[in-house]
Formats: C-alpha cells, structure tokens, sequence
C-alpha cells in the first residue's frame, strides 16, 4: 500500500513560489523607487556571489528571490504537509498570481505606476 | 500496406535536423571578435539546449494527463535535464551580464542608441527567465513525492497540476530565450 501524500504540500509549493518570485520583483521595483537605499541593501545581499561587482544589484535581487523561496518552502512544507486542499482551487488561485506577476513585470507597466527616475539611464 | 518509412522516423528525423540546426545558431558566433565571444556561445548553447529539451519535456506532460504507464518516469527523467540545463543558462546568464554592463559594452550601446531594447526587453527578460527555475524544481518535487500515488490511481487533479507548472515554466522559457536572441540579432555582448 502506497502511503497517501496530502495535498498540503503541493499548496506549499504554489505559495513559495509565488513569494520567491514576489520578492525578486519587489526588490527590482524597490532599486527603481528608492535607489539610493535599496541599492546599497542589494549590493550587499549580493556580494557573496562570483562576479557580483559585474552584475551589480541583479545579484542581490536574486539572492532575495532565492532565499524567500526556499525558506519558504520548507516552513510552509512542514506546516501544511498534515492537511488536504481543494487542487481545483489553489491551481487557479496560483496560474492567475503568476499571470500578474507577469504583467507587473512588463517595465512600462511598472513606471507607469512608480514612474521613471530622470537620472536613471 | 506498410509504409516505407515510419510515422516515428519520420518525426524523429525531422526533430533531429530541427535541433542541430538551432545549436549551429550560438555557435556561428564564433566569428564575432568580442571578448566575450566563448561565454555568450555557452550562454546562447545552454539557452538554445534547454528550449529544445523542454520541448521534448512538454511532449510528455500529454501521456501523463492521459494515465499512460511509466509516464511519471520518463517525464522526472527529461524534467531533472532541463532542471539542470535552466541551472547551466542561469549562471551562464549572469556570467555573460558582466560582459553586458561593462563600460563601452552592449548596455551602453542599447541605451545611446535604442534605449527601450535595454529598458524594456532586457529589464523584463532577466527577471521572466528566472521563473522557470523554481517552477521546474517544484514539478520535479511534486512528481518525486506524489509519483507513486499518480501512477496507482488516475489522480488527474496532480497531472494538472504538473501540466499547468510546466506550460508556465516553458512560456517563461520561451520569453527569455525570445528576448535574447531578439537582443543578439541588434547587438552581442
């Protein structure tokens, strides 16, 4: 007999996925609003990473995504391992929070919300 | 009457010509004079490699919605590929991104000359391809612990789940590698 798995854990894989991403396209806008802070935090985050003084803020953009995603993970697969969910439900839920993550992307949709810095090239 | 070639051959020939020539595509870069020329062959190499296997990877969600035997299988297996080969191109990809920012290099050259390239393709690229990277490890978790169980009861509800991770992750794929070569054809790093 094949031990049956409950639901929970896929759920915990939509939810960390979407805050992994989340984040990373929140530290993107972050060094668009607020360069001077958000710049100095994303370099530093970064700076482990090889070639970081090359990639610059990108390295701590994704170091950000990568650590909300991961920890994420494993806390919300731990909580949520124990108990079943409706598949139909959170599939949905999670194809239309990728879809926006998507479109909040598109550069000129996010400058025409938080605008364009004249200094930035 | 039997046919002389078979449907099979006749699709794997022409996957194979398909393939071979979209590899040649990076590595006629070779001819370029940058001092980055070998990391954006690997770069454009690994990218070019994992559209083609997650291709193959996205063929094989069709016989897992339909509850065909050994499904589970062979998809973990071309999966766990194109795991690697996202992985390859991602590191690859910020390798190259130095190349790209450096003083006099293609940043430079998009801004002053057509600043939307930089501003708007390669600004949205280099976040959409990290997408399939937490996506394609997901579905891999998702097929390691739910495997079993999918191939003992027609559990469709999880191959749709597989199925919905996988299309997003190839769209995603698929813009990033769009956007690159996009960029390339204007100007190589």
């Amino acid at each position: 007999m094949i031990k049956q798995r409950k639901t929970g854990e896929i759920l915990a894989v939509f939810i960390s996925i979407f805050l992994g991403l989340s984040a990373l396209i929140a530290s993107h806008i972050w060094s668009i609003t607020n360069p001077a802070a958000a710049n100095y935090v994303l370099l530093k985050v970064g700076s482990w990473l090889p070639g970081w003084w090359g990639i610059g803020t990108y390295a701590g953009k994704e170091m950000i995504g990568l650590i909300f995603w991961i920890v994420s993970w494993i806390i919300l697969h731990f909580i949520l391992k124990n108990i079943q969910v409706s598949l139909k439900k959170w599939l949905t839920v999670f194809m239309f929070s990728i879809f926006a993550l998507l479109i909040i992307t598109w550069p000129p949709i996010y400058h025409a919300i938080w605008g364009w810095l004249p200094t930035k090239p | 009457m039997k046919p002389i070639f078979s449907a099979r051959d006749l699709a794997v020939t022409q996957a194979g010509v398909a393939a071979l020539l979209f590899i040649l595509m990076p590595i006629l870069h070779w001819v370029d004079d940058s001092q980055y020329k070998w990391l954006s062959i690997f770069h454009g190499v690994g990218a070019t490699l994992t559209i083609l296997v997650s291709c193959y990877m996205l063929h094989l969600v069709y016989p897992l919605l339909r509850g065909k035997d050994g499904a589970v299988k062979r998809l973990k297996f071309v999966l766990w590929l194109v795991n690697i080969l996202t992985l390859a191109s991602i590191i690859t990809a910020n390798w190259l991104y130095i190349g790209y920012r450096a003083p006099d290099g293609a940043r430079q050259w998009f801004i002053y000359h057509h600043p939307s390239i930089h501003l708007i393709l390669m600004e949205y690229k280099e976040f959409v391809a990290l997408f399939p990277l937490p996506l394609g490890i997901g579905a891999l978790w998702i097929l390691h612990r739910f495997g079993k169980q999918m191939e003992q009861t027609t559990n469709t509800a999880i191959s749709s789940v597989i199925a919905i991770l996988l299309t997003i992750m190839w769209v995603c794929l698929i813009i990033g590698f769009v956007f690159g070569l996009a960029m390339v054809k204007i100007k190589g790093v």
